[in-house]
C-alpha cells in the first residue's frame, strides 16, 4: 500500500541523514543553492562576462544558466537516485512488505524539497535585482510536475532493471552526462549545426529546459503544443515502466 | 482567468481520480489514473493557450 506518512518519514530521514553530524545541519540545504547561484550568476554573468545573444542585461546569461540547471539537477538527481533505490533500501524491503514505487515517491519528494529551496532562492534573487518576472511563470508548477512524472517513469524502469543488470547504474550516469551536453543548458541551441538543431526536437529534456528558458529569460509562453506531446510521452513512459515493473515485481523482491 | 480555470479543472480531475481510486481494483486504477493525469496536463496547456490568445 502506498502510504503518504511513510513517504514523508523517509524524506525527513533522508534530510537528517544527509546532514547528520555537521555543525550547521539543515542550513547546508540553503548554503548549497546559494553557492551555486553565486557561481552561475556572479562568476559566469558578471566576472566572466558571458552574454546571451539577443537578450540584454548583465544577468541574462546567469538567469538562463540557473533556470536550466535547477530543472536539470532535479531531473537527473531523481533518475540517478531512483535507479539505485531498491538496492539502497534492500534491508527495508526484505523486512517490511512495502510498495516498491513508494520508495521512488520518496526520492521524488526529497528532490522536490531541494528544487523548491533552490527556486525560492532564485526567485528572491530575481525580485531583489528588480528582474521583470514573466506572467507566463504561472505555468512553472505544471512544467515541473510534468518533468517529475517523466523522471519518475525513467526512474521506475531503471530501478526495476538495475536489480538484474548491475551495470545499469553506470550506464544511467554516463547517459545523463551525455544527455546534459546534448541539451542546451550552458549554451544556446542556435550555436549548434542545423542538423543537430533538428535532432533537438527529439530530446525530451530540451522541451522542459526550453520551457524554463521561455518563462524566465525570454518572457514568452512555452511551446504549448510541444508540452502537450511531452505530457503524452511522459505518461507513456510511466505507464510502460509500470507494466514492466508489475511483470518483474516478484523477481525483483526475490533478487533483493 | 487561467488560474480560475486551472483550479476548477484540478478539482474536476481530482474528483474523477478519487472516484476511480475507490471504484476500481488496485491494478486497473493505476492504469486509469496515469491516463487521467495525462488528460489533466493536456487540458492545462490547452486551457493556457485558450486564455492567452
Amino acid at each position: 500500500m502506498l502510504s503518504l506518512s511513510f513517504i514523508f518519514e523517509l524524506t525527513r530521514r533522508d534530510f537528517s541523514e544527509r546532514f547528520a553530524g555537521s555543525t550547521l545541519g539543515a542550513l547546508w540545504a540553503l548554503i548549497w543553492p546559494l553557492v551555486n547561484l553565486f557561481i552561475y550568476i556572479v562568476i559566469f554573468g558578471r566576472i566572466m562576462g558571458s552574454r546571451l545573444p539577443g537578450v540584454s542585461g548583465i544577468y541574462a546569461y546567469g538567469i538562463y544558466l540557473t533556470s536550466g540547471l535547477i530543472a536539470w539537477v532535479a531531473f537527473s538527481q531523481i533518475v540517478t537516485r531512483c535507479s539505485t533505490i531498491f538496492f539502497e533500501k534492500k534491508n527495508l524491503i526484505s523486512k517490511v512488505r512495502l510498495s516498491l514505487p513508494s520508495l521512488l515517491a520518496f526520492v521524488v519528494t526529497a528532490e522536490t524539497v531541494t528544487y523548491l529551496i533552490s527556486m525560492v532562492i532564485f526567485f528572491l534573487f530575481l525580485i531583489l535585482t528588480g528582474y521583470p518576472l514573466s506572467r507566463h511563470l504561472v505555468l512553472l508548477p505544471f512544467v515541473y510536475l510534468l518533468q517529475l512524472i517523466f523522471a519518475f517513469g525513467i526512474g521506475l524502469l531503471a530501478a526495476t532493471l538495475a536489480v538484474f543488470l548491475r551495470d545499469l547504474k553506470e550506464i544511467v550516469g554516463i547517459t545523463l552526462q551525455l544527455w546534459f551536453w546534448f541539451t542546451p543548458i550552458v549554451y544556446v541551441a542556435d550555436i549548434l549545426p542545423a542538423g543537430v538543431q533538428k535532432l533537438l526536437r527529439f530530446n525530451p529534456a530540451y522541451v522542459f529546459i526550453d520551457a524554463y528558458h521561455h518563462m524566465f529569460v525570454y518572457n514568452e509562453a512555452p511551446a504549448l503544443r510541444t508540452l502537450m506531446v511531452m505530457a503524452v510521452i511522459a505518461h507513456l513512459m510511466v505507464w510502460g515502466s509500470y507494466v514492466v515493473f508489475k511483470k518483474l515485481e516478484k523477481d525483483v523482491r526475490d533478487f533483493l | 482567468m487561467f488560474l480560475g480555470f486551472a483550479f476548477m479543472w484540478s478539482l474536476v480531475v481530482m474528483g474523477v481520480a478519487l472516484w476511480i481510486w475507490k471504484k476500481f481494483n488496485s491494478h486497473l486504477k493505476v492504469h486509469l489514473i496515469i491516463w487521467i493525469s495525462c488528460i489533466y496536463f493536456v487540458g492545462i496547456f490547452e486551457g493556457y493557450g485558450f486564455f492567452n490568445r
